[in-house]
């Protein structure tokens, strides 16, 4: 049906509207009609004129040359006359002419009824006839009538014209139409072939004009277009390949974490309902511990993979002695090749720095976890622990070796993927996750390192750990076996009973975890009195002395950090401790900066609680045994007892400075503590206290060489010298008002 | 049959008739305009009608602003017939000799508005209000 295509009335408008081809053609056309009508008028303004001056001009020239042609030498004939008149008639633009010649009569031409007598005349020239008798010649031409001339002339006029400008009109059209309408028909086809999702339509670029530059652009736009396309489709497949593996790692964290939680839980119930003493569950009880090891491993793993795919590692570089982190090493992982009759060796290449900067944690967890897969992949033989220093890189390696069952070519190129041990085989042989090398491997990435590794099958693997030390110019250096690192005690060991004297605030609101903390301080030999929330904590640390208070800080009622605020804003000046499972170093800030003196992480390690305990109970122990000292006397006192009042505001004032080094050492700002520490050392001797400038110069050489350890504990040192100052002063006034009493 | 097509059809038709001077043949077309514009019985409807027995093709038309105010209930296209109709009246039969160019106007622009798709006499009595 072609009922779409023939409108009975066509939308002329709309047609003007929805094509430049048409207003083109429409306007070239009506500007080429108007110009040829104003042509046409100005040719045509004088043609009656025209036409009946050229006709009175041919019926002259007729007439003459009829005259011409009777009076030739020799005489023409009659029918010599009429067949070259008839043949000239036309020239003359008469249609029909009459010629009497004599009584002769000729009609020559096509004679019609609308033709009209142009004139009828007597020639001047007589016709000589062949018997020589003179006749008169009459001529009467016949034409079309004028207006009938004007009007063929005009049509003809117009029609040659209009039909020239017509033409030309066309011609300009398609010219116009092939420059202008075709470019645009090739972009709106090829917009339409992308709107379709054909992006590989292109247009021609075979001009340099304004439609050229077009096509250049919408090429480059449609480039664009592609590009930003493929980008979307790459960053579709990595928005899948990480679902696919956040899946993945789901399913395989799911096994992991219920697999201790299963054994935590199925032995748990078998000692809920055992009557067997404690000595007989031992097994069982070993078993909870060290799935529930196993467990807090692989939240950590977990954790610190979460962080690096976040990119929120925080890596803060610290003076890290390498040998105790070797030495420590050695001291969890020895017991474990014993088992498996495997020897542990440590290999110092020296001279080897005696301090690095780097992160101790980290690199002690890098190191723990190399060698227990060496532990893990060997059956026979030996570990080997190498260290040796590049000075020149500023560089530390340390190698692990082992005689284990070593690796191919291509199991070395999966080692250090997620979730990829060497292959499947190894996952149901010897277990584990797959992330420990590849946390590993990002770890020494996150401390600027390089994690490499070397193996054969069956032969064993070597890892290599390189790290950077930071400057080495003032670092001091170990050569030959000159000093051994200390081995540092076993944390296996058991814990030491009633090693500690004093009384604990434990603030903790949850039950379990009072108990268990309970149960650690009690074993410890402290005392512990409990508080659910930072309220409680408030009232009982106001009511009585305690040593130390260790504070949870997610509490309710009122929170730990909260409470640990106003104690300070109290002046509570007892140590308190931190409890939380927050160990981000913001959180560590925060909570030295409410006021707390130290931080214990949870969950609560025994080693580490005790450590703090000990430190702090040790404190007020060796304080009081300091009471026994005897007292301190400002030499400044002894040359001039009139200086009495101003040390006693020296001495007042004290206090204050030796907080603000204790701050700084907690926070472990260096430069403060140095500065502080500077300005103990002028005041100290000073005000007549040479004890306290030595002590200050012992730290100030300790803090050069960044010995912060022996920095921390000639600190706690201060708390009894101040006993000591402040014992003197008092002697001093006592004997002052006796003085002045006798007197 | 389109409007288009009947334009070029009137156009050429009238160029034939000047040409030749078929006045009186002439006097027939200024009569089946005058038909066509009185009774709407337009060709076009009629032929297409006769082609596909009856179908109703409808009248596209935009209305311009001032056909919105005040619309004529009038077809243009029929007004156009009268008005094609009357300007030969008066440029032919009356007043020849002074305007005897313009029928040969109006054949060229009704030839031309078939060729170009566009008419602007019918867009001009659209927008004084014809529908």
């Amino acid at each position: 049906m072609k009922n779409d295509n023939t409108l009975i009335s066509d939308d002329w408008a709309k047609n003007w509207e929805g094509s430049i081809a048409v207003k083109v053609a429409a306007v070239v056309l009506w500007m080429m009609i108007a110009i040829s009508f104003g042509t046409i008028v100005l040719l045509l303004n004088n043609t009656k004129n025209d036409i009946e001056n050229t006709t009175e001009w041919n019926g002259e020239r007729l007439a003459a040359y009829v005259g011409q042609l009777v009076s030739q030498s020799p005489t023409p004939t009659i029918s010599e006359i009429e067949n070259q008149l008839a043949t000239k008639i036309e020239t003359f633009g008469f249609p029909a002419i009459d010629l009497t010649i004599g009584d002769l009569k000729l009609q020559l031409g096509k004679y019609s009824d609308d033709m009209e007598t142009h004139y009828l005349r007597e020639l001047f020239t007589m016709y000589q006839s062949e018997n020589g008798i003179s006749n008169k010649i009459l001529l009467r031409p016949y034409r079309y009538p004028t207006n009938k001339l004007v009007k063929d002339t005009r049509n003809i006029m117009v029609i040659s014209v209009l039909a020239a400008l017509m033409l030309f009109g066309v011609l300009l059209t398609w010219i116009i139409n092939k420059i202008v309408t075709k470019p645009i028909h090739n972009l709106l086809h090829a917009t339409q072939q992308v709107s379709k999702g054909n992006m590989d339509t292109r247009l021609a670029v075979d001009r340099n004009d304004e439609f050229g530059q077009l096509a250049n652009f919408f090429n480059q736009m449609l480039e664009n277009l592609d590009e930003q396309r493929k980008e979307l489709i790459v960053a579709l497949q990595q928005a899948e390949s990480a679902t696919e593996t956040k899946s993945a790692f789901l399913a395989n964290m799911s096994h992991e974490i219920r697999t201790p939680l299963t054994a935590i839980i199925g032995y748990a119930e078998v000692l809920k309902h055992s009557e067997r003493s404690i000595p007989d569950n031992m097994e069982e009880i070993k078993t909870i511990i060290r799935n529930g090891e196993h467990l807090l491993k692989i939240i950590n793993n977990i954790l610190d993979l979460s962080k690096i795919e976040a990119n929120s590692m925080e890596i803060e570089n610290a003076p890290v002695n390498l040998m105790e982190i070797i030495s420590d090493i050695k001291s969890i992982v020895e017991p474990q090749t014993k088992e498996k009759a495997l020897s542990f060796n440590v290999n110092y290449k020296y001279p080897l720095p005696k301090i690095i900067l780097s992160e101790p944690l980290r690199l002690k967890q890098i190191l723990l976890n190399l060698c227990s897969n060496a532990v893990k992949f060997t059956d026979s033989g030996s570990i080997t622990v190498s260290m040796s220093c590049d000075c020149e890189n500023e560089s530390v390696t340390i190698q692990v070796a082992d005689t284990g069952i070593g690796m191919n070519k291509e199991q070395l190129q999966r080692v250090f993927k997620a979730f990829s041990q060497a292959d499947s085989s190894t996952t149901r042989k010897y277990g584990g996750t797959g992330l420990g090398l590849y946390l590993s491997k990002q770890l020494t990435d996150a401390l600027g390192g390089e994690l490499a590794v070397e193996s054969k099958v069956n032969e064993g693997s070597c890892f290599s750990l390189t790290v950077n030390t930071g400057q080495l110019n003032f670092v001091e250096f170990i050569n030959e076996d000159s000093s051994e690192p200390e081995v540092r005690p076993d944390p296996s060991m058991p814990l030491q009973v009633n090693t500690v004297n004093g009384c604990i605030l434990l603030v903790e609101d949850s039950l379990d975890n009072q108990r268990l903390i309970s149960l650690y301080l009690s074993k410890m030999g402290a005392s512990v009195t409990l508080a659910d929330n930072g309220k409680i904590a408030i009232q009982k640390a106001m009511d009585k002395h305690f040593d130390l208070i260790l504070m949870d800080v997610q509490m309710p009622v009122m929170g730990g950090l909260e409470a640990v605020e106003y104690l300070r804003k109290n002046k509570y000046k007892g140590p308190i401790a931190a409890l939380t499972a927050n160990a981000m170093n913001e959180d560590r800030k925060k909570c030295f900066a409410a006021g707390c003196d130290d931080f214990v992480s949870k969950p609560v390690n025994r080693e580490a609680l005790y450590a703090t305990v000990k430190k702090y109970l040790d404190k007020k122990n060796t304080n009081q045994d300091h009471e026994n000292e005897q007292p301190i006397i400002s030499e400044l006192y002894k040359e001039d007892p009139s200086t009495l009042e101003i040390i006693r505001q020296f001495v007042k004032n004290l206090p204050g400075l030796i907080n603000r080094i204790k701050l700084a050492q907690n926070e472990k700002r260096w430069e403060e503590l140095a500065a502080t520490n500077h300005e103990l050392k002028g005041v100290g001797g000073g005000y007549g206290y040479p004890e306290l400038s030595l002590l200050a110069l012992n730290i100030e050489n300790e803090l050069n060489s960044n010995n912060y350890s022996e920095v921390e504990k000639l600190i706690q040192r201060i708390d009894s010298l101040i006993i000591r100052i402040n014992k003197g002063l008092t002697n001093l006034e006592t004997a002052s008002i006796n003085m002045h009493a006798q007197r | 049959m389109s409007e288009r097509f009947f334009r070029i059809i009137l156009g050429s038709s009238l160029i034939i008739l000047l040409y030749n001077q078929w006045d009186s043949y002439i006097y027939v077309y200024i009569g089946v305009l005058l038909f066509e514009g009185i009774t709407n019985w337009r060709i076009p409807i009629i032929v297409t009608r006769l082609r596909y027995q009856g179908s109703s093709a409808t009248t596209t038309s935009v209305l311009s602003p001032a056909c919105e105010e005040f619309k004529i209930n009038f077809d243009a296209e029929r007004a156009l017939r009268i008005v094609v109709a009357l300007f030969l009246v008066f440029s032919f039969v009356l007043f020849h000799e002074q305007t005897w160019l313009f029928p040969w106007f109006i054949a060229f622009m009704l030839l031309s508005a078939g060729l170009s798709n566009i008419c602007p006499m019918n867009m001009f009595l659209k927008w004084v209000g014809f529908k």
